[in-house]
């Protein structure tokens, strides 16, 4: 796809553990991420969902170059991006920037709130004078819903909300194309979050910015996202628009993930059976297909065979031996839709 | 039949460098035998410093706990540190957040389950440990006598808060508090522990106060629920009354702004309700309804007059001047 704004291909992140002390120790290699795919489009979002340790984090740390990936591109507007050099890289920093989950420990305590927007105006010469530079800070906190005035404040007199509301307008200084989210809602209040997932909706209609939106929560995933990714023990399970994924899942992993989430409702039970046991360890993840140690529907192909990421319906990936059935012999098919 | 807990006016304030923080102002509930009771509230709103008080596990130099906690005939906050020892994890047991930093890592899961075995019920070692064996049978930890002589570090969160649950059951409480027991855990194990936990409230018939701030989680476990905010309990009703027919605006806007899987498919437009402002802080309680600054429904009355809390319909209770779905409200 070449109007894509980013693509990532077939990325692959080792890391290597132990070694004890002087590295004389045994070490053990994981594949946080073995193989994935995608891409963004322009003013896109797309949400990457998972559980703890599915390589959804390690995946925008990738793309942002906090990582350096064992193999694979990382291609932004049909340049590569994922072989250049740190210097190199620093210029285009400015297209993809980044919201972290914390916001307690993602601002600087010792700065006020004017230094810390200012740091990326100034860092790529986006303003020349001070009083721009003012008006520069002014403008962006308005944009995140903040008073002109918070400037001359400090970090600790803000709440958690407030702070994600300072950390996005940093990540908008430098007039991103695409802005990495990792979890950038999971940490504050139910009230609170709802604010802040939509101010991210507002300001992508208004900037054009294309989000990575990383999370474990597919309900909020739901409120803002265009696209969904499920990843699972480093690979992706399926990938789809956002209406599609929800309203017909071709991944068991899919489907157990969205009949977890809780419905607040008392008159409403579960009807679906639990996932059971634990997410196997990505040091020796299982043969075959990943899933197959949880999976309700498991075949004796599975525990051998790994299932490719292929088309199921248009603009529909899934991977999963299931979808080689006839439609009307797929059980993902024929089982009552997980939301009505 | 008199509560398990009572807990009446309860207020807790910390002395802090930045001047007195006031926790909780003023929070009075009842707790029956085998029912489970959910706090629900946002960070800030004392939900769990008021779960801490009841263990009295709040600092005592900096902090002045005041009211009445009622347990079994007992005033807690009347105890002494000894007899307070022979009820914590016995008679009453916790399960906190993070089962990482609840559980000593350099001591076994067996050894962890079998002192408080030990402690409270007098068994012997040998004893204590095939009864913690039993436990972690029960909690569901497969091969539960070879995980009995693992470290924590060697488990999974969600196995972790398994153990958790065991050690708190160990020794058959009449009280269960569980401050965010799920809060940490991804959503699959989420549920998996929710069932155990109605599972073994079913089998053992303990009283169980849950402290949460996901009303997904209030919805699935809950019998009774009581709403906080700003260290005051703003309303209380049973979890069907309370889902259906949320009298606070404040317990209206939380259900709203609740993500529910599926529903923006209904609806093209859709936007996830919010509630407007921020939490307020404990520092500086103004007067009149602390509510009332992000209330779409507030009048002059509502910052002046702090609202008391009043009884509606079916134990149903509120405390605001111009409640939602309530019949012949009496308007001040």
């Amino acid at each position: 796809m070449s109007d894509a704004l980013l693509c990532v291909n077939d990325l692959k992140k080792r890391f290597v553990l132990g070694g004890g002390i002087l590295g004389l120790g045994t070490t053990q290699e994981v594949d946080a991420v073995s193989g994935v795919s995608f891409t963004i489009a322009a003013g896109e979002t797309l949400a990457l969902v998972g559980e703890s340790g599915c390589g959804k984090s390690t995946v925008g740390r990738c793309i942002l170059r906090l990582e350096t990936p064992t193999d694979g591109q990382v291609v932004l507007d049909g340049e590569r991006i994922d072989d250049l050099s740190p210097e190199t890289f620093r210029k285009l920093r400015k297209r993809i920037q980044v919201v972290f989950q914390d916001p307690f420990s993602s601002l600087n305590p010792r700065r006020k709130i004017r230094d810390i927007l200012a740091e990326p105006l100034r860092n790529f010469g986006l303003v020349r004078t001070r009083a721009e530079c003012d008006r520069k800070v002014a403008e962006l906190l308005q944009i995140v819903g903040l008073s002109e005035d918070v400037a001359h404040r400090w970090p600790h007199e803000f709440s958690g909300g407030q702070r994600q509301r300072i950390g996005i307008a940093r990540a908008l200084a430098s007039d991103p194309d695409l802005i990495v989210c990792d979890e950038a809602v999971s940490a504050l209040d139910v009230s609170v979050k709802a604010q802040i997932v939509n101010l991210l909706k507002d300001i992508q209609k208004k900037t054009g910015t294309a989000f990575l939106f990383i999370s474990h929560d597919l309900a909020i995933v739901e409120n803002i996202s265009h696209r969904v990714a499920v990843m699972y023990l480093g690979k992706l399970a399926e990938i789809a628009p956002r209406e599609a994924i929800l309203r017909r899942p071709r991944h068991p992993y899919t489907r157990a993930l969205m009949s977890a989430v809780p419905i607040p409702d008392p008159a409403m039970r579960r009807t679906e059976p639990l996932l059971k046991g634990d997410v196997p360890s990505p040091i020796a993840p299982p043969s075959g297909c990943r899933f197959h140690t949880r999976c309700p529907f498991v075949e004796e192909r599975c525990r051998t065979e790994v299932p490719e990421l292929r088309p199921v319906a248009a603009g529909h990936l899934a991977a999963c031996h299931l979808n080689d059935l006839a439609d009307g012999e797929n059980p993902l098919l024929s089982a009552p839709p997980v939301v009505a | 039949m008199a509560p398990l807990l009572s807990i009446t006016d309860l207020q807790v304030h910390f002395r802090t460098p930045r001047g007195v923080s006031r926790a909780v102002e003023g929070v009075s509930f009842d707790v029956n035998a085998g029912e489970t009771l959910a706090i629900v509230g946002e960070s800030g709103s004392g939900k769990s410093v008021t779960s801490m008080a009841v263990l009295r596990l709040l600092p005592t130099k900096t902090t002045r706990v005041s009211g009445s906690i009622r347990f079994e005939d007992r005033e807690l906050l009347d105890l002494s540190e000894d007899e307070m020892r022979g009820i914590r994890g016995n008679a009453i047991s916790m399960i906190f957040q993070e089962p990482m930093t609840a559980l000593n890592p350099v001591l076994t899961i067996g050894s962890q389950i079998a002192e408080a075995l030990m402690l409270h019920q007098g068994l012997g070692k040998r004893q204590a440990l095939a009864r913690g064996t039993e436990m972690l049978d029960l909690v569901g930890i497969p091969a539960a006598a070879r995980r009995m002589s693992d470290y924590p570090h060697k488990l999974s969160g969600g196995m972790r808060q398994r153990v958790m649950i065991a050690m708190a059951l160990a020794c058959e409480p009449r009280l269960l508090i569980a401050d965010e027991p799920t809060t940490a855990l991804d959503v699959s194990i989420q549920a998996q522990i929710l069932e155990l936990m109605r599972s073994l409230k079913a089998r053992t018939g303990a009283a169980v106060v849950i402290v949460t701030h996901d009303l997904g989680v209030v919805a699935e476990v809950a019998d009774r629920v009581a709403v906080m905010y700003a260290g005051q309990k703003i309303e209380e009703a049973s979890a069907t009354q309370l889902f259906a027919r949320p009298h606070h605006p404040y317990t209206s806007g939380l259900l709203r702004a609740m993500p529910r899987l599926g529903t923006s498919l209904h609806d093209p437009d859709w936007t996830l309700a919010s509630i407007p402002g921020q939490v307020p802080s404990p520092f500086s309680r103004q007067e009149g309804c602390a509510f009332a600054p992000r209330c779409a429904k507030a009048k002059d009355v509502c910052r002046r007059h702090r609202p008391a809390l009043r009884p509606a319909e079916d134990g149903h209770s509120h405390a605001c001047h111009f409640p939602d779905n309530a019949t012949g409200a009496d308007h001040v």
